[in-house]
């Protein structure tokens, strides 16, 4: 391919040219120009149901087959939007698609390309042939290039503060830190009490209770917990992780600041003291602000596009030919 | 001491950051569609996909139906904490270029009627499409992976870059690969930028290096720490092994990653030295050792295509190292020919040398076969050139090809190789064995769930885990999630399991797995061991721990190497153990009652026959109560619908039985965990 077709400069050049008239023509509806006609006969009905037989190895049912002819229909208004735009000339996948099906013919062997390899007059060529018009490579390319010029702005737009925060409060799973707490434990193990667990624990609980021992105080009158007793500020998943689901799912909701239990898990019992707790809360912006620009920005492409398609539809009457 | 000075990041406070470190599991060796042997075998789902199963979503495995939606469907129990995907560098480009044209927007359908169609592109595509189709072959990763067993591959000429004509004229170039393969690699970084959350999940960017000599299976991830990487992952194709293979690779990631590309840090993990035949090059010199030892400080110790710390008759007689063994010795086929077949255990390198043996790549599968014989190799060559180039952590993966990170679970085990095991007869390897043929091999029934990683990290961040696997603050488990500890000092006071603070002590007066024993004060003391294991909090059947081991290796003044196996705490206290029966009913794989285990394992352990004159290596492997393996479970679940099925006879027969010798799958596994080493030099 020609070195100048590889230029970020030609691609950036290129880009202005089809968003500049994806603009033009995005403005230039006034509702009143002529309404054109697109056809979708039995046999192209017939070719759309052959496809999907060969991939999928059945016929499609009725709702299938309505799916299918309406992406058809839109890859085609695409298609030839995008060829009222020319955007099949500058494009070096269509290029380099045409050169290969000039190939496969053997049409790139005639005296002016044996002398001048130069694959822009190749390419050219193949367009005046129309080439272009039957390749299903070419067609698809070229809907998706239409597309993409489509969820393309042609003036970058600011993105404030206040969109930001509304994505993020509009995607709350994605965006929410769940609560955490911090605990301490008096464990007993099941290890060291096989007969006398439950009631080692219930009397324990109740001396707790009564003289009010702090949490310092009360570890050392249960037994050693290897991952330790003071356990730092923990999401559930982090108490998962130490103590198991069984555990974790059972502390989360207990009261502050007192004894409760005996909780159990696969080591033995626990008597717990929560600390404190930090509610569950949506991540401050200047956390998420590049993931959120990010969603937005995708939000808006796909908003340009549906409008557009909108559009275009409106501009198209679609008939459907019965045999 | 060494635990404040490296607690440098604190970006997580309140949010999980812990000084004296925190436990976090993940996966280090996954698989997604694009890998050209994962596309072919019918995954469909992509690296994002993975890390979505990793936060603990579900994921579709193939088949699929026709309208595209997948037929299993699974997920993970308890999410990972990190993930690196790893999928084949190899083929980014031309995987892409063949099922796509070179146009995303394309769809495989179409792209059949493309004229320009190389064959190997057609192989790919007819593959894939013809999935579906019980007669259908995986011509196209039985094609591509043929190649990276060549010592000097070249990528297939007509997939990629120029076709010549007749003429320069007539040229043309097919699909530019580079540019694909720069475009697949921009996505592997951008999806795990995606996926990292500070704090709350680490993904890491990550590809597999997969040279394959001769069927050696060599492969590496290479996993780095951040997102400043080279443009192009350095493939098989540009470090083959007749330039050098492995030290190839880590030369271009040096000048590469740490010198060319600013805030770049990288290393590489060895996997699969059961069926590497000498995974680690051999260095000559002092230089070689420290490079070596720079970018390769962990090895995977165990994953789906079975166990590498070590292997009954090869350089042990250790019992416990007949887990999860392959009856192979390569990637494909080569058959373990018993014990004979490798070097004498008692014998010394030395006098294997003396007696013509020379310890080389070639050679090495005596003592790089498993990572047992490489840690004690590693000795020797530390001798000889004063730096240990085999100074190596473990680490544990899945090694899925269905995009399903950290999914080792025995019950309800899926396969990890899409199209190939996704149900119970493929998996027992059942197929193969009806009619009058006999089994070819076991393969899928010797395979198992895989294994984890688990990281003492002060935080879940890129960088606090990265700290922890370039120090080999790591171990590996068979898949289980005990929470174990192992540190290694002079002067642990031996009640230390009974006090509050078992790992501040542990850090303050000595050093966590992975290290160097700091050094030996006056007074001449032996070293002590601090090891305790609790057992997996949420371990299917609750299953409890049998014994803590510690194994030590060593090197003795003539140059022979040692090693010797120690039970330091268990229950029972004493051996013998019960027979695996007595824990589990083999009818039903339910636990039996009453059997001994315990919730939690602690010792404070002296090396009883400590010699200061020696270098020597300890690491700690725990041992969990036996329960049944996934064949039991699925041979169980197939008896029910077919009461006739022979399955349980056919798990009981040896595989390859005439020539390997003590290969066998068994109804029951012990599950385990492995921590990276703690070595001793003499000063």
């Amino acid at each position: 391919m020609k070195a100048w077709t590889r230029h970020p400069a030609f691609h950036f050049l290129l880009l202005g040219v089809i968003l500049c008239l994806g603009d033009l023509w995005m403005s230039s509806g006034d509702g009143t120009e002529p309404v054109r006609v697109l056809s979708v006969g039995p046999s192209r009905v017939e070719q759309l149901r052959g496809q999907w037989q060969a991939q999928a190895g059945r016929l499609p049912s009725a709702a299938e087959e309505d799916w299918l002819i309406r992406q058809w229909i839109d890859d085609e208004l695409l298609f030839r939007q995008a060829l009222e735009l020319d955007l099949h000339r500058n494009d070096p996948g269509v290029c380099h698609r045409l050169i290969l099906n000039m190939r496969f013919l053997g049409l790139d062997r005639s005296g002016a390309e044996r002398q001048d390899p130069d694959r822009r007059a190749l390419c050219r060529r193949a367009i005046k042939m129309g080439l272009h018009m039957g390749d299903p490579v070419v067609r698809r390319q070229m809907a998706g290039l239409m597309r993409i010029a489509l969820q393309r702005s042609a003036v970058p737009q600011e993105i404030s503060q206040q969109q930001l925060r509304d994505y993020v409060e509009s995607h709350p799973a994605r965006f929410r830190e769940p609560e955490r707490i911090r605990l301490s434990h008096v464990f007993l193990s099941r290890d060291r009490r096989a007969g006398t667990l439950e009631d080692d624990a219930q009397r324990l609980l109740r001396r707790l209770r009564q003289e009010s021992v702090e949490p310092r105080q009360a570890v050392l009158l249960g037994d050693a917990f290897l991952a330790g007793h003071h356990l730092p500020m923990s999401w559930q998943r982090d108490l998962k992780r130490a103590l198991g689901t069984q555990f974790a799912s059972a502390v989360m909701d207990l009261p502050e600041k007192r004894w409760s239990g005996p909780v159990p898990s696969s080591y033995g019992l626990h008597l717990v003291w929560v600390h404190e707790r930090l509610p569950g809360r949506l991540k401050p912006l200047q956390e998420v602000r590049e993931q959120a620009a990010l969603g937005v920005e995708a939000e808006r492409a796909q908003q340009r596009l549906a409008t557009a398609m909108q559009r275009l539809r409106e501009q198209w009457e679609i008939r459907r030919e019965e045999d | 001491m060494a635990l404040l000075a490296t607690a440098l990041a604190q970006e997580c406070e309140g949010r999980g950051y812990s000084p004296t470190k925190n436990v976090y599991w993940g996966d280090l060796h996954t698989h997604t569609a694009f890998s050209f042997d994962a596309v072919t075998i019918g995954t469909r789902t992509t690296p994002r996909d993975a890390y979505q199963f990793a936060k603990g979503a579900a994921i579709g495995l193939p088949p699929y139906d026709q309208a595209g939606q997948p037929l299993r469907t699974t997920q993970l129990m308890r999410p990972l904490d990190f993930l690196a995907v790893t999928d084949h560098s190899e083929y980014f480009g031309e995987v892409r270029a063949c099922l796509t044209c070179a146009d995303p927007g394309v769809s495989p359908d179409e792209c059949q009627n493309f004229q320009y169609s190389p064959l190997v592109c057609k192989a790919l595509r007819q593959t894939v499409m013809n999935l579906n189709n019980p007669d259908g072959r995986n011509i196209a990763g039985a094609l591509w992976g043929s190649k990276l067993f060549q010592r000097v591959p070249n990528r297939f000429p007509f997939t990629c870059g120029v076709q010549v004509g007749r003429s320069r004229a007539d040229d043309i170039d097919v699909v530019d690969c580079p540019s694909l393969e720069a475009s697949v690699w921009s996505e592997v970084k951008t999806i795990a930028r995606d996926a990292y959350q500070p704090c709350e999940f680490t993904s890491f960017v990550a590809y597999e290096w997969t040279g394959t000599p001769q069927g050696n299976n060599w492969h590496r991830n290479v996993i780095f720490r951040n997102e400043s990487v080279p443009g192009l992952p350095i493939s098989y194709f540009e470090s083959p092994q007749g330039e050098g293979g492995p030290v190839k690779l880590w030369r271009l990631l040096e000048r590469e990653c740490l010198e060319d590309t600013p805030g770049c840090d990288v290393l590489a993990i060895p996997h699969n030295s059961n069926i590497g035949l000498g995974l680690f090059p051999v260095p000559k010199t002092a230089e070689e050792a420290q490079t070596q030892i720079r970018f390769e400080p962990l090895a995977e110790i165990h994953q789906t295509k079975g166990n590498s710390e070590c292997r009954w008759g090869v350089g042990t007689t250790d019992e416990e190292c007949q887990f999860e063994l392959l009856s192979r010795k390569q990637l494909f086929g080569n058959p373990v020919e018993g014990p004979t077949n490798y070097q004498d255990p008692s014998q010394s390198p030395m006098e294997a040398q003396q007696q013509g043996f020379e310890l080389t790549a070639e050679t090495g599968d005596t003592y790089n076969y498993f990572l047992r014989e490489s840690l004690k190799a590693g000795l020797y060559l530390g001798q000889g050139l004063g730096i240990n180039p085999y100074k190596t952590g473990f680490v544990g993966g899945t090694d899925t090809h269905n995009s399903t990170p950290g999914s080792t679970e025995e019950v309800g085990f899926e396969g990890q190789h899409g199209l190939e095991d996704n149900d119970i007869p493929k998996r027992l390897s059942l197929a193969t064995s009806s009619g009058s043929d006999p089994a070819p091999s076991q393969a899928f029934l010797e395979n198992n769930p895989g294994g984890l990683t688990a990281v003492w990290a002060e935080e879940n961040t890129r960088d606090s885990i990265f700290d922890s696997l370039t120090g080999k603050e790591t171990y590996a488990t068979s898949g289980i999630r005990p929470v174990v500890r192992f540190f290694g000092g002079w002067d642990y006071p031996l009640d230390m399991c009974d006090q509050p603070d078992f790992a501040q002590m542990g850090y303050q007066s000595g050093v966590p797995m992975g290290s160097d024993l700091g050094a030996r004060p006056a007074g001449d003391p032996s070293p002590r061991f601090a090891v305790m294991a609790m057992k997996d909090p949420d371990s299917e059947l609750d299953a409890r721990l049998q014994r803590i081991q510690v194994v030590k290796g060593w090197i003795d003044s003539q140059g022979v190497l040692h090693e010797q196996v120690f039970d330091v705490d268990s229950d029972p206290t004493e051996g013998p153990f019960p027979a695996h029966e007595d824990y589990v009913d083999l009818a039903t794989c339910e636990a039996k009652p009453d059997t001994p285990g315990k919730d939690m394992l602690c010792t404070v352990w002296q090396d009883p026959q400590f010699d200061p004159s020696q270098s020597a290596f300890y690491y700690a492997r725990v041992l969990q109560n036996p329960t049944c393996r996934w064949s039991t479970y699925q041979c169980i679940q197939l008896e029910q619908t077919e009461p006739e099925n022979n399955c349980r006879q056919w798990l009981a027969t040896p595989a390859n039985a005439d020539t390997a010798p003590g290969v066998i799958v068994g109804y029951t596994i012990q599950e385990r965990a492995w921590t990276s080493a703690i070595w001793y030099e003499p000063k």
